[in-house]
């Protein structure tokens, strides 16, 4: 049995590779990009302060790596084979901007520097149409950042690269070396930037350093977010599974044990009733009534703390974060009662019918030992599956409550970072929930086999 | 089951007679007049340029605290990198601009931390006499200096302000002469020169680059791709220009960002406040401001920016006392949550008008919106007045082109396009939209006239648009879909046309340069010209305008723009915003502006000796 | 040691179990109510007469709805706007239409008559663009139970079979279906929903209730393993086994029954979760497209009207309380009836 564990515990990493690949690839892949912010947002609108051209989105996007090769950089041996498939397109007559363009010139633009001698090489050969000279422009405008501007004739951005290249004076007298000599790359270190000049490896490298990055949104390191915001939602899961734990098991057990009886249908209706209620509802009822608004002023409704809760003492203080959490607390757990209950009533049902059960009974056992004694302990096998969600369940947090009582935990944290493409978030959650999960479930197994003894993990056949 | 179907057929079947027996009348109540809901709606119009909505007879006093509520965050407040409105809003007071806007005229001319400006004759040159008694927070003295590390800081291309720097792309030169003296050269004379080059936040320099790291470079070097690429002290410069603990000062013990304005920077707790003090060392003592609108500092001791995401709870946190004032709230709280006499006593509720405007935008190069006929007939199809009336509760503007409604360029000899779909019906068949194959459903060129609406998931306005629009025009023929997307998507599908039809927001200034928005250079890569407007006469009025300092002759120019886009509705303009809000009448020398976000809080003091009587 | 009953005798006595089961029973009926709305919904609550009589010939503007959505068929020339309303002005000598008990449909607005409280014309009121809240619900039921019936049945499908074979399996087949419930697990479901929903082309009902099924089987495979493993060494599996049975038949026949009484909780619950579910979706926006009612989109657009608009929030809430409650009596009779033990 124990090298079933460490079997398992060994099976972690490659699990562990393969969601973080798909987790990057698919939200790479997943339309929108990280600068639609800076072009205002849905409630406040578009502003028109914020000209976000071409330019300067790839500007951006450059600054954040996220112009290069999802997982391996590849383009950089390609490119002549890219540049025919752009002269292809070009061929058919098709425009010089729209999204099939963009992802036909990509490639290219991938390649960044490797592509530019060859580049410069086709602008000097002369047998360029003029859509196509227009393209390496482009491309060498926005990757090498040159001051070429649209509104300058073809005959000046020609000669601007021509003195960039060889070097020479420019427009304001000084003299410039030539750009020539510091794009030559040896064979090792075209390979090299395989690796380097590509998306997956590099979060990979820094991710196994447990160096998860900054975010795009703010610029401060993900694991500022994540200290500031764990322990918020740390608050609400573990209070509200011990809570609901404390009340369904009972519940479940009594309701088990009453089958019938009238207890038994009152607590199920109850537990119904409260699980059918959405809890966003829930939530902008219990504001409206018990927020102080028109009806009763019991509670407050944002954040977790007073203003001023900074200077107060610690008994103040921990009274005070009481009454904020109560709220989004008991919203937080009531939905989860019903199920856990049903869960702990359906399996105590079942191991109460069992034979050795009846045997128990017959053997003389009081009711109160075969319950809390025989029974119990078998009807448990089921909840402890549920007990691996605490792990990860322990910084997803709660979207919907956390976002109507502003609180800012682990929910708001993750839900902001989708909408907002904030990938080295995203990556960063997803990858610790992802290890949390796998050791919960772990965990429950090894439970499992400590309650069950029945249970082996031995190879069948 | 069978047995139980029966029955309830039946019983369907009798419900259906008595309710086809019994009258069938739709009772209409007519919405008496919405009014004001017991607010003051703030116009702005004409020569009323500042409006104060609370007494006026009592003299300031300082003091007191402000407590009020945003809906969002500011992503960070490094000042050039930050995009966000709420980031905006709390920096205006801690950074100041060389010039600002005169609260008399709205011009953009009122030296600030510019003494006196002069332009050069031929319009190029803008020279600026810095004052010599600026401070900042921590005491140091602000120099013409730190105004051009601020300018370098921006052109820099590694700092991550490519949005803000655009504006600044036309820059050729910039120096310091002395302590106290800036010149900066444009390479054009464009209208708005004065308001982006006197325009940006003073940053100091001290603090940024404590290494002197961009001393090296000119504003020339800055400028020139060869020199960035080669020199890693630009780049390293920008690196940590970015990540700036002043840009982030997050938590009880960050640095506060060190500023020249008003107010003291105090902290920010991420999701829950952001707060600053007044500054008592504030160097503008000089009170010549416009009557009572004090600058010289601020009355009030602290203000409190709470964050609070969700509409119902901003509201309840008002009634309960837990905040003072609430900027925005949702229209139907205004007209219909907030009209008890507690409330009313209370608060003062206020509707202002703010420079942004709503539109349904028809991408001009799909088959369906290429005919302007069908697009002014989509407009007639709009009852705008109607959804104004019973959907935004009266609190629109409505508008007929982009300029800013109580402004100088806007041109109201232009008369709205009516709501008649009869006349509207006739258009779409004369551009040839006739249902040829009898399904029911127009077409032309065997096109099905069948678009789809995008719209922003979260944004119950043009939710609700949109479903008004589907149901009108299924009547004459038309299919419309709706697509909620969320706001990147949607926003990158604006930018590579990948849409039909969009509703959007735009919020533009008291003046505002077409060029971007309607300039046919600016469709695809280039600009914001997202509907593929294409007009000769407009194009050619749009570059002229730009560099016509003259403002009437700029402005009729403008006049005759408006009326090409009143002929040419590649968007159909809705209205400009009004933004419903509240506050504890408890607060004095409240007073609304026409700049966004509508008010300033240097004037507000809260009248504590009231809440003591009250209580 | 139990004996194995054959399966028609087997089904009678769930039959009859069930039925003792007086509450299940009431809300059998009150699915069976729910399912003639979620069929009849367009003869129930629409804007079109079921039959009308318009210069001197006969139609049924509501089979023709049909016709015309289903089958390519187009409306006749008269009624090309189908504004079936306004043409009663129209009417002449001996035209007649007899409208459905709800003479709304869930799209129709009229601004004039917005945030109605219940009232004889509209009998739940009506919302902020004056539709019927009523016929709203009457349409909703029809995407709300199909969104519950359509995610559920998809995981529970593949929940049960996948469990069933790691647990029944274990070796490769345990390790590779584990590793799939971990990656599922891990998985950041709003997330995959979001991406989903942007990367379609048209936004719909079906891709919310595929992806709700998709992501939602782990639960219910982790428990059929978990009861295969408890199961799997049991005196009458091993008998089977012993018997000579083939692998397919011990697991359908004689396993599965008796692991099916946590996963068919599961399902109930599931039913009402996706409700419930789907409604969150909308409060974030995500949801169903807008034209379509859910009941979850009406009590989330609801939410912003509290607390003055009270019949907007209590009557859609009324009616996922009842759903949620009758599938869960239901289930949990199911769950006693099948129970293989009680045959004795």
């Amino acid at each position: 049995m124990w090298r079933y564990f460490l079997k398992r515990i060994l099976l972690i990493f490659p699990t562990l590779f393969g969601i973080s690949i798909i987790t990057f690839i698919i939200i790479k892949l997943a339309p929108g990009d990280p600068t639609a912010f800076k072009m205002g947002n849905q409630q406040s609108g578009m502003s028109s302060d914020q000209n976000l051209a071409k330019q300067v989105i790839e500007q951006t996007r450059e600054i954040y790596g996220l112009d290069k090769p999802l997982l391996l950089n590849f383009v950089i041996f390609n490119v002549e084979g890219n540049w025919e498939a752009v002269q292809d397109y070009l061929a058919e007559g098709q425009e010089l901007s729209g999204r099939a363009y963009d992802d036909i010139v990509e490639p290219i633009k991938q390649a960044d520097e490797v592509a530019v001698p060859f580049l410069v090489g086709l602008l000097e050969s002369d047998d360029l149409t003029a859509d196509e000279t227009t393209v390496v422009l482009e491309i060498l405008t926005i990757k090498q950042k040159l001051s070429i501007s649209v509104e300058m004739s073809l005959e000046k951005q020609l000669e601007y690269i021509q003195n960039w290249w060889y070097g020479g004076t420019d427009s304001t007298g000084v003299v410039r070396n030539a750009a020539k000599d510091t794009y030559h790359f040896t064979d090792f270190q075209k390979f090299k930037k395989i690796f380097t000049e590509a998306q997956y490896p590099r979060w990979l490298v820094n991710m196994m350093m447990l160096e998860f990055g900054d975010s795009i949104k703010d610029n401060r390191p993900v694991w500022d977010h994540i200290k500031e915001s764990v322990p918020v939602s740390l608050i609400f899961t573990f209070t509200s599974f011990i809570l609901a734990y404390l009340i369904a098991i009972p519940l479940g057990i009594y309701s088990a044990t009453h089958q019938y009886s009238t207890g038994d249908k009152v607590t199920t209706v109850i537990l119904f009733i409260l699980y059918s209620l959405p809890n966003f509802w829930v939530a902008t009822m219990a504001i409206v009534f018990f927020g102080g608004g028109d009806f009763w002023d019991v509670f407050p409704v944002t954040g977790l703390h007073s203003l001023g809760a900074e200077d107060m003492s610690t008994w103040e203080y921990l009274l005070d974060l009481g009454h904020h959490v109560a709220l989004p607390l008991i919203i937080w757990t009531y939905g989860s009662f019903s199920a856990l209950s049903r869960y702990m009533r359906g399996s105590m049902l079942e191991v109460i019918r069992q034979d050795y059960i009846r045997t128990a009974r017959a053997k003389g056992l009081s009711e109160r030992v075969v319950t809390y004694k025989h029974a119990l302990r078998n009807s448990l096998i089921p909840i402890i599956t549920m007990l691996a969600n605490l792990l990860p369940l322990a910084i997803s947090g709660s979207i919907i409550i956390e976002s109507i009582f502003s609180i800012p935990g682990m929910g708001q944290l993750s839900f902001n970072a989708v909408l907002f493409r904030d990938y080295p978030i995203i990556m960063a959650v997803t990858t610790i929930s992802a290890m949390l999960t796998l050791s919960g479930i772990l965990l429950s197994d090894l439970l499992y086999a400590v309650v069950d003894p029945r249970i082996t993990f031995e190879e069948k056949r | 089951m069978k047995k139980s179907f029966l029955i309830q057929f039946s019983v369907l079947i009798l419900l259906i007679i008595f309710a086809n027996l019994g009258m069938r009348s739709i009772e209409t109540f007519d919405d008496d007049e919405l009014g004001n809901a017991g607010g003051i709606r703030i116009d702005l119009t004409g020569n009323e340029t500042v409006f104060e909505s609370s007494p006026k007879d009592l003299p300031p006093r300082e003091g007191g605290t402000l407590v009020l509520a945003e809906s969002a965050e500011p992503e960070h407040l490094n000042t050039y990198t930050s995009t966000s409105a709420a980031a905006t809003r709390v920096l205006d007071y801690i950074y100041e601009t060389l010039l600002d806007y005169d609260y008399e005229t709205w011009r953009y001319d009122r030296p600030l931390l510019a003494e006196s400006f002069s332009i050069s004759d031929d319009g190029y040159t803008f020279t600026f006499k810095i004052r010599e008694n600026v401070y900042w927070h921590d005491g140091q003295q602000l120099t013409a200096d730190d105004v051009l590390f601020s300018i370098k800081a921006v052109l820099n291309p590694f700092v991550d302000c490519a949005p803000m720097r655009s504006s600044f792309s036309k820059v050729v030169s910039a120096s310091t002469n002395g302590q106290y003296e800036f010149i900066i050269s444009s390479s054009e004379t464009y209208f708005r020169n004065q308001e982006i080059l006197g325009g940006f936040h003073i940053i100091p320099k001290h603090i940024w680059d404590p290494k002197g790291l961009l001393d090296r470079y000119s504003v020339e070097d800055l400028l020139n791709p060869s020199v960035t690429r080669e020199e890693a002290a630009i780049k390293e410069f920008a690196d940590a220009f970015n990540t700036h603990p002043q840009g982030r000062p997050v938590g009880e013990d960050a640095e506060p960002i060190i500023g020249s304005g008003p107010w003291l920077f105090d902290k920010w707790i991420t999701g829950d406040y952001i707060s600053y003090a007044r500054n008592d060392n504030y160097w503008n003592d000089d009170p010549t401001y416009i009557d009572g609108y004090s600058e010289d500092g601020a009355y009030l001791d602290k203000v409190i920016v709470k964050v609070i995401s969700d509409a119902t709870a901003r509201l309840t946190a008002l009634k309960a006392s837990e905040i003072d004032f609430i900027p925005r709230m949702r229209a139907v709280q205004y007209f219909t949550q907030t009209n008890t006499p507690d409330f009313l006593e209370k608060f003062q509720k206020v509707s202002y008008v703010v420079p942004a405007y709503s539109y349904i935008g028809w991408n001009n190069d799909k088959p369906y919106f290429s005919d302007k006929r069908v697009r002014q007939a989509m407009t007639m199809l709009i009852d705008r007045d109607s959804y104004n009336k019973y959907v935004a509760y009266g609190l629109g503007i409505p508008t007929i082109g982009p300029f800013y409604i109580y402004g100088e360029q806007y041109n109201h000899n232009i008369e709205r396009w009516p709501y008649d779909p009869i006349r509207a019906v006739e258009l779409i068949e004369e551009a040839g939209w006739i249902d040829h194959d009898g399904d029911g459903i127009r077409d032309k060129d065997g096109v099905p006239f069948n678009f789809t609406f995008s719209v922003s998931a979260g944004s119950t306005s043009s939710k609700y648009m949109a479903l008004m629009l589907k149901e009108d025009l299924r009547k004459v023929g038309i299919v419309v879909n709706i697509r909620q997307l969320e706001w990147s998507v949607y926003v990158e599908n604006l930018r590579d046309r990948q849409f039909d039809v969009v509703s959007l927001l735009w919020i533009g200034g008291l003046e505002s340069d077409p060029y971007q928005i309607w300039h046919s250079d600016n469709i695809g890569d280039r600009g914001s010209n997202y509907m593929g407007f294409r007009h000769a006469e407009a194009d050619s009025l749009i570059e002229t305008a730009r560099f016509e300092l003259d403002k009437k002759k700029r402005n009729a120019m403008y006049f005759r723009l408006q009326e090409i886009f009143h002929e040419e509705q590649p968007y159909t303009f809705m209205f400009y915003q009004r933004d419903p809000g509240a506050y504890l009448k408890e607060f004095h020398g409240v007073k609304w502006i026409p700049i966004r976000p509508g008010y300033k809080l240097y004037s507000w003091w809260r009248n504590t000796s009231m809440a003591g009587e009250a209580s | 040691m139990s004996e194995m009953a054959p399966a028609r005798t087997y089904s009678q006595i769930v039959g009859s179990q069930f039925r003792k089961n007086k509450l299940a029973v009431l809300s059998l009926h009150v699915i069976y109510v729910l399912l003639f709305v979620f069929i009849f919904a367009d003869f129930l609550a629409n804007d079109k007469p079921i039959v009308m009589r318009y210069q001197g010939s006969t139609y049924f503007p509501v089979f023709r709805e049909y016709g015309v959505n289903w089958f390519g068929l187009n409306w006749q020339d008269a009624f090309k706007s189908q504004q079936f309303k306004i043409l009663e002005e129209k009417y002449g000598e001996g035209d007649w239409a007899i409208y459905p008990v709800i003479p709304y449909s869930s799209t129709e607005y009229n601004l004039e008559v917005k945030l109605q409280p219940p009232s004889r014309a509209h009998i739940f009121g009506t919302d902020e663009l004056g539709r019927d809240v009523l016929s709203q619900m009457i349409h909703g039921a029809r995407v709300s139970l199909l969104v519950g019936f359509v995610a559920v049945a998809i995981y529970v499908f593949i929940g049960v079979i996948l469990g069933a074979l790691a647990g029944f399996y274990g070796g490769v087949i345990d390790i590779v279906i584990q590793r799939m419930i971990e990656i599922m697990i891990t998985f950041p479901r709003m997330f995959l929903i979001i991406t989903i929903v942007a990367v379609m082309e048209t936004q719909s009902i079906i891709n919310i209730m595929i992806i709700l099924g998709l992501t939602g089987w782990t639960g219910v495979a982790r428990f059929t393993r978990g009861e295969f493993l408890k199961v799997k060494n049991e005196d009458y599996v091993v008998a089977a086994k012993a018997l000579g049975y083939r692998d397919f038949r011990t697991i359908f026949r004689h396993v599965l029954p008796n692991t099916l009484t946590p996963v068919l909780v599961t399902a109930t619950f599931g039913v009402a979760a996706a409700i419930l579910i789907e409604s969150g979706l909308s409060f974030l926006g995500f949801g169903a497209p807008p034209e379509q009612a859910t009941w979850g989109s009406l009590l989330s657009s609801a939410r912003d009207t509290l607390p003055t608009g009270w019949w907007l929030t209590t009557f859609p809430g009324l009616a996922i309380f009842i759903t949620v409650t009758v599938y869960n009596l239901v289930g949990e009779g199911l769950r006693d009836a099948l129970d293989p033990r009680l045959k004795q």
